[in-house]
C-alpha cells in the first residue's frame, strides 16, 4: 500500500457536501472506504479559498483517482508519500 | 414482524438501524420457549444491529484486557499497520455468536456448537447485521436439532463472518433439555 496526498481546487463546497460526499455518518464507510485497496484517511477543506487536500492510503495512485471520480473532485496535484511527521512520532509508510 | 435480511440490505443504514431486535434483559427473562415444532427450514432468526464506535472498541479493549493498538491508537493502526482505521476486535464478533444462539434458544433449549471465519475487516462507522437462517432440522432422541447458517454483514452487504451453527430445541411434548447439555448420540 501506498500514501498519498491530492490538492483539488473546489469552489462553493458547503459543509453538508462535504459530509455527504465523504460519508461523515454512521454508515456511510463505502464513500471513504470504496473498497479494500482505497482508504481515505484526512480530508481538509479550505472552503474560503476553494482549496481541498485529501490524503489516500491506495495500492496505486489510479485507485485513488478512481475515488476522485466517484466523489467528482479532480486533483490538481498528487504526490506520494513515504514520511509523516505527527505530534512528535515520525512514520515512514 | 422480522424484516427480512435481503430486504435490509436494501436500506439506508439509519434506516437498517431502526430494525434492531436484539431483545432487552427484561424481554430475556419473560422470553417464551420456540419449539422445534414451530420452526422451519428458511426461517430467519431475529436480526441484531450493531454500529461499533470507536467508545465501544475502548471499552472492548479494556474488558478483556487486549491492550493491541489498533483497537485504540488510529494514528498507529492507520500509519503502522495500514489499517483503513479502528479495527473491531474479532473477539467482540466471537462474543456476539453464543449470545445470538444463547437468546434464540432460551430459556429451555441450547446452543450447542458453532463455527465461523473472520473474513473482512470491520471499522467504526459500519452498521453491522448478525443474522442466522435455518438450513435443517431433525428430531434426535427428543431433542430438536436446528442447523443454522450464520453470519454477520455490512450495511453494504459484505459478509465478514460466515459460519454454521447447529442448536437445540425441546420438542412441545417432549422431555426438557439436559442441563449440563449431553449431546444425542449417533
Amino acid at each position: 500500500m501506498a500514501r498519498f496526498l491530492a490538492t483539488h481546487n473546489i469552489s462553493g463546497l458547503t459543509e453538508a457536501e462535504f459530509r455527504d460526499k465523504l460519508g461523515a455518518y454512521t454508515g456511510g464507510v463505502s464513500k471513504w472506504r470504496p473498497d479494500r485497496r482505497t482508504t481515505i484517511l484526512k480530508v481538509y477543506a479550505d472552503t474560503a479559498g476553494g482549496k481541498l487536500f485529501t490524503e489516500c492510503e491506495a495500492v496505486e495512485q489510479s485507485h485513488f483517482e478512481d475515488w476522485m471520480k466517484m466523489v467528482g473532485w479532480p486533483a490538481e496535484e498528487v504526490s506520494q508519500v513515504d514520511m509523516i511527521f505527527q505530534t512528535g512520532d515520525v512514520w515512514r509508510v | 414482524m422480522s424484516v427480512k435480511l435481503e430486504e435490509l440490505l436494501q436500506m439506508t443504514p439509519e434506516q437498517i438501524l431502526t430494525h434492531n431486535e436484539r431483545p432487552t434483559g427484561e424481554q430475556l427473562r419473560n422470553k417464551k420457549q420456540i419449539y422445534y415444532e414451530d420452526v422451519e427450514v428458511g426461517d430467519e432468526l431475529p436480526k441484531y444491529i450493531y454500529a461499533p464506535t470507536p467508545t465501544h472498541l475502548f471499552r472492548w479493549s479494556a474488558a478483556i484486557e487486549n491492550f493491541h493498538r489498533i483497537h485504540y491508537d488510529l494514528d498507529f493502526g492507520l500509519n503502522h499497520d495500514k489499517n483503513p482505521s479502528l479495527l473491531v476486535h474479532g473477539s467482540w464478533k466471537q462474543s456476539v455468536v453464543p449470545q445470538y444462539l444463547k437468546d434464540w434458544t432460551l430459556p429451555g433449549g441450547w446452543p450447542w456448537k458453532a463455527r465461523f471465519e473472520h473474513r473482512a475487516m470491520l471499522v467504526p462507522g459500519d452498521v453491522l447485521i448478525m443474522w442466522g437462517t435455518v438450513t435443517d432440522k431433525q428430531d434426535k432422541g427428543g431433542m430438536g436439532l436446528i442447523d443454522l447458517e450464520i453470519g454477520m454483514k455490512t450495511q453494504d452487504g459484505i459478509e465478514s463472518m460466515p459460519g454454521s451453527a447447529t442448536v437445540v430445541l425441546p420438542l412441545r411434548d417432549g422431555p426438557p433439555i439436559p442441563y449440563p447439555f449431553v449431546p444425542p448420540q449417533d
